[in-house]
Parts: C-alpha cells; sequence; structure tokens
C-alpha cells in the first residue's frame, strides 16, 4: 500500500488518480502518525525549496520519515520539488534540504533557454528500475531548478536542457524524479507501475 | 526532442463539449468527462478547456473532468480571484487561463503568478481581423494594439499567451501563420495559437513560424462532409516527426 505523504505542498489528487486507475492501492498520509501503515512512499511537491522544507518541518514530518526511510528501508518516490528536498541544498532556498541524497539543486542559468523548463522532454536512461521495457521515454517538466548529483553512482536518468542535468536518481530505497509521471500517459505509468513493485 | 504542442482546445457550456464557428453559432461535441477520456487516450501533449459560459466556475464538476487527464491541463473561464485559481490548481489542473479579470485589471497577472509562479499562468486574448483587414482585440478595454496587450501581460507575469483567432474559429482556413511569425519573433515566452488549423502541415508551417503550442478545434472533432463527429489526433508518424525532427 502506497502512502502519499500530504504535507501542504502541492497536488497530490493527480498522483491518485493514476494510482487509482492503475489499480495500485494508495492512501493519503495526513500525519506522520500514519506512515507506518504504509509498505512505500511517494513524497510529492511544488512549490519553492525553503517552503517545502519547513512545511515538513512544521508538520513534524522529518524524524518520522527517516526513520521509516533511513532506517526500515521503506521505498520512497520524490517528485518534483520532493525529490529536490531528499538533497542537501538549494540555490533556491537558505534551508538545508533532507540531505538523504548527496546531491545540490542548481538554478538553470543560460540566457538561450527558456525558465522554467516546462513541457514534454526525453529522458536517456542509465538505470532501469523505473524505467523498463525499452521505451522512447518522454515526460511532462516544470521547473527552475535541477538537482546535480555529486556521484554519476546514483543517476537513474539524464535530461538535456542546455547542459545535463539529473532527471531521476536512485540510491538503495530512495527514488526521485524530476518529471510529473501523474502528467506523463503511458511513460509515467510505467514508472509508478515499476516503483510499486520495487 | 523538441518542445513542441499540439493542443485540443475544448469549449464547455453548461456541463457539454461544443465546437463554435467565429465564436457564435455552436455545435455539440459530446459530454465532457469521455471526451477527455478519448483524448487521454490518444496520449495528447495537453488539453485546454475553456468555459464560454462565464457563469460561476463548478469546482466539483472540473475535479471529475480533471480526474480523467494523465496530461497537464490548462482551465479558463470564470476566474475571478486569487483563490478561484488556487482551487483550480488544487484539482489537478497545470495552468490557468485569465482573460476577463486580466482586462479589467492587468495587475491580476501579478497576484497569480506571484503565488503560482508565472508558469501556471495563461494570458488568453481574442483577436479578429475586421472588415478594412485591421486586426481587433475582442472585449479590449484599453487603448493598446494587440502587441501591446501581450507586451504588457507578459510584463505583469503571464507565462504564456493564448491567442485566439476569432475570425477562423471552426473554419478550418488555416492558421493566421503572418500572426504567428510576427507575435512569436517579439515576445520570450510560449506562443500559443488557435483558431483554423486544418492540416498537419499547416501545423507544421506553425511551429516553422515560432509557436510553442498550436490549439486545434475543428480539425481533431469533427470529420467528413457531414461534419459529423469523431474525436481524433495526430498520429504516431506525426507526433515523432514535431517531437524529433528538425522542420
Amino acid at each position: 500500500m502506497i502512502g502519499i505523504i500530504s504535507y501542504g505542498c502541492g497536488n497530490i489528487l493527480s498522483i491518485k488518480n493514476m494510482l487509482d486507475y492503475l489499480r495500485i492501492k494508495s492512501f493519503i498520509i495526513d500525519s506522520p502518525d500514519q506512515i507506518i501503515d504504509a509498505t512505500k512512499l511517494i513524497l510529492p511537491g511544488v512549490g519553492s525549496f525553503d517552503n517545502g522544507i519547513q512545511k515538513l518541518v512544521d508538520g513534524l514530518w522529518i524524524e518520522e520519515l527517516e526513520k521509516h526511510v533511513l532506517v526500515n528501508k521503506k521505498p520512497v518516490l520524490g517528485i518534483c520539488l520532493g525529490m529536490q528536498l531528499m538533497c542537501k541544498s538549494s540555490d533556491e532556498g537558505s534551508l538545508k534540504g533532507l540531505g538523504w541524497i548527496d546531491a545540490k539543486v542548481l538554478k538553470f542559468e543560460s540566457k538561450n533557454i527558456k525558465v522554467p523548463h516546462m513541457g514534454w522532454n526525453e529522458i536517456s536512461v542509465q538505470k532501469d528500475t523505473l524505467f523498463k521495457n525499452n521505451l522512447r521515454y518522454r515526460f511532462y517538466f516544470v521547473h527552475s531548478y535541477f538537482v546535480m548529483c555529486l556521484s554519476s553512482q546514483i543517476i537513474s536518468s539524464k535530461c538535456e536542457y542546455e547542459n545535463n542535468f539529473t532527471s531521476s536518481f536512485e540510491k538503495e530505497n530512495i527514488f526521485g524524479v524530476q518529471f510529473h509521471p501523474e502528467k506523463s500517459h503511458k511513460f509515467g505509468m510505467e514508472v509508478l507501475k515499476n516503483f510499486n513493485n520495487v | 526532442m523538441y518542445n513542441r504542442r499540439v493542443i485540443p482546445v475544448l469549449l464547455l457550456s453548461d456541463y457539454g463539449f461544443y465546437k463554435t464557428k467565429k465564436f457564435k453559432t455552436k455545435k455539440y461535441l459530446g459530454d465532457p468527462i469521455n471526451i477527455v477520456k478519448i483524448f487521454n487516450e490518444k496520449e495528447v501533449d495537453e488539453l485546454i478547456i475553456l468555459d464560454i459560459d462565464n457563469n460561476k466556475i463548478d469546482f466539483d464538476y472540473l475535479k471529475d473532468i480533471a480526474s480523467e487527464s494523465f496530461a497537464p491541463m490548462t482551465y479558463g473561464g470564470g476566474i475571478k480571484t486569487v483563490e478561484d485559481a488556487r482551487r483550480i490548481l488544487e484539482l489537478g489542473f497545470e495552468k490557468i487561463s485569465v482573460q476577463k479579470s486580466a482586462f479589467e485589471n492587468i495587475q491580476f497577472l501579478n497576484e497569480l503568478s506571484s503565488n503560482f509562479g508565472s508558469s501556471s499562468v495563461v494570458f488568453s486574448i481574442d483577436f479578429y481581423t475586421n472588415i478594412w483587414g485591421k486586426l481587433k482585440v475582442r472585449n479590449n478595454k484599453s487603448n493598446l494594439s494587440l502587441i501591446e496587450l501581450i507586451e504588457s501581460g507578459i510584463k505583469n507575469g503571464a507565462g504564456e499567451i493564448l491567442l485566439n483567432d476569432i475570425s477562423r474559429d471552426g473554419m478550418k482556413i488555416g492558421l493566421n501563420q503572418d500572426i504567428a511569425n510576427e507575435i512569436s519573433k517579439k515576445i520570450e515566452v510560449p506562443l500559443t495559437l488557435v483558431g483554423g488549423a486544418n492540416s498537419f502541415e499547416d501545423i507544421i508551417n506553425g511551429f516553422k513560424n515560432g509557436l510553442s503550442g498550436i490549439g486545434v478545434g475543428k480539425m481533431f472533432s469533427f470529420h467528413g462532409e457531414l461534419d459529423g463527429v469523431l474525436i481524433s489526433y495526430l498520429n504516431e508518424m506525426q507526433l515523432n516527426k514535431i517531437k524529433y525532427e528538425e522542420i
């Protein structure tokens, strides 16, 4: 049973809709004490980095999350801002990230590209845990900051927008995707299905 | 990969989708939930839903529509406050499109973009060519020209411009390629043009002229001489050409 963490950042309905469509059992987690009922977790998120971290702090989420993710090793999937929050820090804010992943979040800075990076883009798969069946994967992205992994070992896919950035990472039970699987048709379904089978 | 989008534009009126002609006569297309479902199965790039009645927003109904789509969606129609916009976004729409409220107070775009980011805010403008061939903006309350209005919207936080060509609406006479070319050269944000698209070639030319999105109505909803309702979308070969090939 996948628990979708509802900590006040972003639209969780679309994720629930896609899981329902795939007949994957899920529920919305409104308070940290419900984390225990989930076998897997999704950490969604839209908005700014500091706002996201602050909401996790204020809702007393962090200790409970870390117990289940870092100690009990429950699989967790961060989506968009949720992925970025798992990193050490972000150019977008001054608060410290969760630091589960050895990565920084940087701003797209180039005169040649439009920011935010918004729309469909393809990825090049490095590890296929979430990207099976050799599809030509494309996803819907909306973001102004991107993840830069300090160790290439954990990069599971890359995407090109002026330069390469980390479009997804995986480290043991911790997964993160920059794009929105819930808005990416069959490509997104594949990711959620595979996460459910991890 | 190229970020070019082909977007079915669906007009909502009294719980049905309709196709209009020059924004006047309207023809019933079908049940919205069903149609969104069909477009979703065809894996559309994006969907735009515009309520043309300007009644109060029925959020519960929009929630039902949104739950059928696994593609990004834009909603426009009757958004008057930041709170309206917030509720729409929470239902699972990615973008909100405003016209009337922005015409009345261009600062409204600013309020929206500072709350939700400019990437969620679409400024929509209806225009037409009058009998002397001059471009006119519908419901224009200012004395600004089309391009001036667009520029002022962008300055005030619009992240995307949706231009609706009323003279060509439902006419299948081809997009106004001159406008596509002229406006997209002048602005930095993505430009979506809707009105008149009639063939794959027309769509390709629109992208050549710098459009980021092309809105399609009749071409994907009616078929044959008798204009029978038939929901269609680009085929895989066409999609691949748009997404992956230099054109």
